[in-house]
């Protein structure tokens, strides 16, 4: 009896939640359009930033844009970040595609060129939802801080979408274990003070017999600051070896053409302090961290077991809506010249390395109402609306003008500074795996700079050469896409096409470089060989 | 459709077009430069359209000369093995029939590329981009000498070359003017430090400065600044 009074329970419960979906259904497709006795147009908006605060800013944006269109639906769809890209070409391919869809992950310059529409002919025209602000009339490229360089796609020379924020890379701090700690709120604003606190937090965690470490690192967020490190003693040595140090920090060829001659190795001064500075800052994060992934090390922060963690402008929602405590973000400091006789070769603060924008928001082809993804487009690039999204997301604005929100103000960038020099991992990918292997013998208690120059000698050269080898044959690929496009625009140009003269040039600049470097790129590589 | 990448469907559409012979040829070939997957038949058979193109239509026409131009593409980036010499001699004519091209104008680099890198000693490579400096001389367009210029700046930095040269060459190429950012950027601040390296420091003040003016966002400034401040009297 009991049984089936349970089972009932489950029926009643079912059919329930069909009813309630039909009628979500069902008032979706016929309420509004009853409304407004127009055709309801439905805006699909797909991105994989699920980090704490982007939907609630998406569903502001998209609540205020029905509120003056309520015929229009915007829905978004967050998609998580693992599955984005499989889940992109899917869409893309089955012609199932949402109107809009932030670029980046699983993009390729094909994919865009195929299923998303160019904004060029729009950017030097204004945004009609900056009318009355101080952005009226300015063309829609200089509304943005980063004049849309961020959307515009070097190899098409075409602008796909909006910018809507902006990132930069910062220490987060657990005020209250700060507190405890040092006695004070004060973050640390030079080297020697953030490893004087990475010290407290050690005695502190064995007095009081807690398992709380420095920092919490993971192999997403420990390169974000041994780079930064690393890259504070490799300046002067950057600038010695290449002479592009300074446009490309060097370019991969230059630097490695440079490893091969001898002009410099792991032995290296400048080399042996970054690797020194890792050790001394590697081995406040917990044991281990190379092999955690992002969200452990951000749940181990939030857990409160660590004093700090490096992260972007990105995680600072998240972050903050996790933690029970309060939270404090700074610079990362680097040692300043002349402060430690262990790192001689500071030059001083470095710059943020990017102020490029980011979140960009494209229009598909296989939109079906594309001036209204168009107009909602713009409505999410203006500087009204982009101030609600900062202000809701806590993310950096990308609109010229707009005042970052509170939480946000620690994230401004950063460009009274010096540009770093190289990394260690400065090749590509095979670079990055020798190095990621051999981490562990640099930051771990028992670990040296000499056993993990020892370990990472064995295979640095060859992961160098295999990156060369690689990055040849990408050079000769898109030389070889290029003609194509080159061809065509050439014969549309003499034929008086708009714009195709313009787009040759610039497809020319950009093919002559590449061009080079696909005949400069194989000359480094084969030397390795010799 | 070649400029959404549909480069298989482009080549469909110049295989069935109809009206001008040549160009539908012409068409097909530099589409089929990228129909994947890419064979060895298919860059054959491009060749062979290329060819037909450059000996049927009238010699001193665009498509021929492009046709020609794309033959030498086919040797130096398609082949295997490359085939190096039948490039150069290819690229050389071209310009030698000063075509006021922009894109057959590219042959002027591509030479100075070849060069760079070719086989021999730092002297010896030197010594063939000395003897491609009178190419200068065939180039009409803006574009064709921006690049040329450009890629012997950084050819004579990559063999050790003369540091003042590759200044000269830097400025030759702003000259024409840069339009892309990139491109610019590196060439301005590669031409600056080499010329505060050597003292030539009005011509590193100028492009330091031409950074800092067009560019005042970027990240980079602070350097240029710092660099900038420590310029002297020019000593070039």
């Amino acid at each position: 009896m009991r049984e089936r009074i349970i089972s009932s329970i489950g029926f009643a419960l079912l059919a329930l939640c069909f009813v309630v979906a039909l009628a979500r259904i069902g008032l979706k497709q016929w309420w509004l359009p009853a409304v407004e006795g127009k055709e309801q147009v439905t805006i699909r908006v797909a991105h994989w930033q699920l980090e704490g605060g982007v939907r609630d800013a998406f569903n502001a944006m998209a609540e205020k844009y029905m509120e003056s269109h309520p015929h229009v639906r915007i829905q978004q769809l967050p998609v998580p970040e693992r599955i984005f890209p499989n889940w992109l070409i899917t869409q893309l391919v089955g012609g199932t595609a949402p109107d809009i869809i932030q670029i980046g992950l699983g993009m390729t310059e094909e994919r865009k060129a195929r299923y998303f529409l160019p904004m060029s002919d729009l950017v030097d025209l204004p945004n009609p939802y900056n009318a009355g602000t101080d952005l009226d009339d300015v063309p829609l490229r200089d509304t943005f801080f980063d004049g849309m360089e961020s959307s515009f796609s070097q190899e098409l020379l075409e602008y796909y979408g909006l910018p809507l924020s902006g990132f930069t890379v910062r220490m987060y701090y657990n005020l209250n274990l700060l507190r405890e700690i040092t006695g004070g709120e004060s973050l640390p604003t030079t080297y020697e003070e953030l490893t004087r606190l990475c010290r407290q937090t050690m005695d502190y965690a064995k007095r009081t017999r807690q398992k709380i470490s420095p920092i919490a690192g993971s192999k997403y967020n420990a390169p974000l600051l041994m780079d930064r490190l690393s890259s504070s003693q490799t300046g002067d040595l950057a600038k010695r070896l290449a002479y592009d140090f300074l446009p490309n920090r060097p370019s991969t060829a230059l630097l490695a053409s440079a490893f091969r001659r001898g002009d410099w190795s792991l032995e290296t001064p400048e080399v042996e302090a970054a690797m020194g500075l890792m050790r001394d800052l590697g081995q406040y994060m917990q044991p281990g961290f190379m092999q955690l992934m992002r969200d452990d090390a951000s749940f181990y922060f939030v857990q409160g077991r660590a004093v700090m963690i490096a992260s972007g402008s990105w995680d600072s929602t998240s972050i903050r809506q996790q933690a029970d405590f309060p939270v404090a973000v700074g610079p990362i400091p680097v040692p300043a010249p002349q402060s430690d006789p262990r790192w001689p070769y500071s030059q001083g603060p470095l710059a943020d390395s990017t102020v490029e924008a980011g979140v960009v928001m494209a229009i598909t082809r296989a939109s079906k109402h594309p001036e209204i993804a168009l107009d909602f487009l713009y409505f999410m690039g203006s500087k009204p609306v982009n101030q609600l999204w900062t202000d809701v997301s806590g993310w950096l604005p990308s609109v010229v003008g707009v005042k970052p929100a509170e939480q946000s103000k620690g994230f401004a960038p950063f460009l009274d500074g010096f540009i770093g020099g190289f990394n260690l991992s400065f090749s590509g990918a095979d670079g990055m795996r020798v190095y990621r292997n051999s981490i562990n013998r640099l930051v771990s208690p028992q670990g040296s700079v000499d056993d993990f120059r020892t370990d990472l000698a064995k295979s640095y050269s060859s992961a160098i050469a295999e990156d060369l080898r690689r990055s040849s044959l990408g050079a000769v690929q898109i030389a070889q896409r290029n003609d194509t496009l080159l061809a065509a625009l050439s014969m549309l140009a003499a034929s008086g096409e708009d714009r195709a003269s313009e787009k040759l040039d610039l497809l020319l600049q950009s093919s002559a470089g590449n061009d080079y470097g696909a005949r400069r790129t194989p000359a480094v590589w084969k030397s390795f060989e010799n | 459709m070649a400029s959404t990448f549909q480069f298989n469907e482009a080549r469909d559409a110049f295989v069935i077009a109809t009206g001008d012979e040549a160009m539908r040829k012409f068409g097909e070939a530099a589409t089929l430069l990228n129909v994947q997957p890419r064979t060895g038949g298919n860059i054959q058979r491009a060749r062979r359209l290329f060819e037909e193109v450059a000996r049927d239509t009238p010699p001193g026409s665009k498509l021929s000369r492009l046709s020609r131009f794309y033959i030498a593409r086919v040797k130096e980036f398609y082949l295997a093995p490359q085939d190096i010499e039948g490039a150069t001699a290819d690229y050389l004519s071209l310009l030698q029939e000063k075509t006021a091209d922009p894109l057959i104008e590219q042959g002027a680099s591509r030479l100075v590329v070849i060069a760079a890198f070719s086989g021999g000693t730092p002297a010896d490579r030197l010594q063939k981009l000395a003897a491609l400096e009178k190419l200068d001389s065939l180039l009409e367009t803006p574009a064709g000498r921006r690049e040329f210029h450009t890629s012997m700046a950084y050819a004579l930095l990559d063999n050790g070359g003369d540091k003042s040269r590759a200044v000269d060459h830097f400025l030759a190429a702003d000259r024409e003017g840069f339009t892309r950012k990139a491109t610019a950027v590196s060439a301005w601040l590669v031409a600056a430090t080499t010329a505060a390296e050597i003292g030539r420091n009005i011509d590193a003040r100028y492009f330091f400065e031409k950074m800092l003016a067009t560019y005042p966002q970027d990240p980079r400034n602070f350097t240029v600044r710092s660099l900038l401040g420590r310029l002297g009297p020019d000593n070039g």
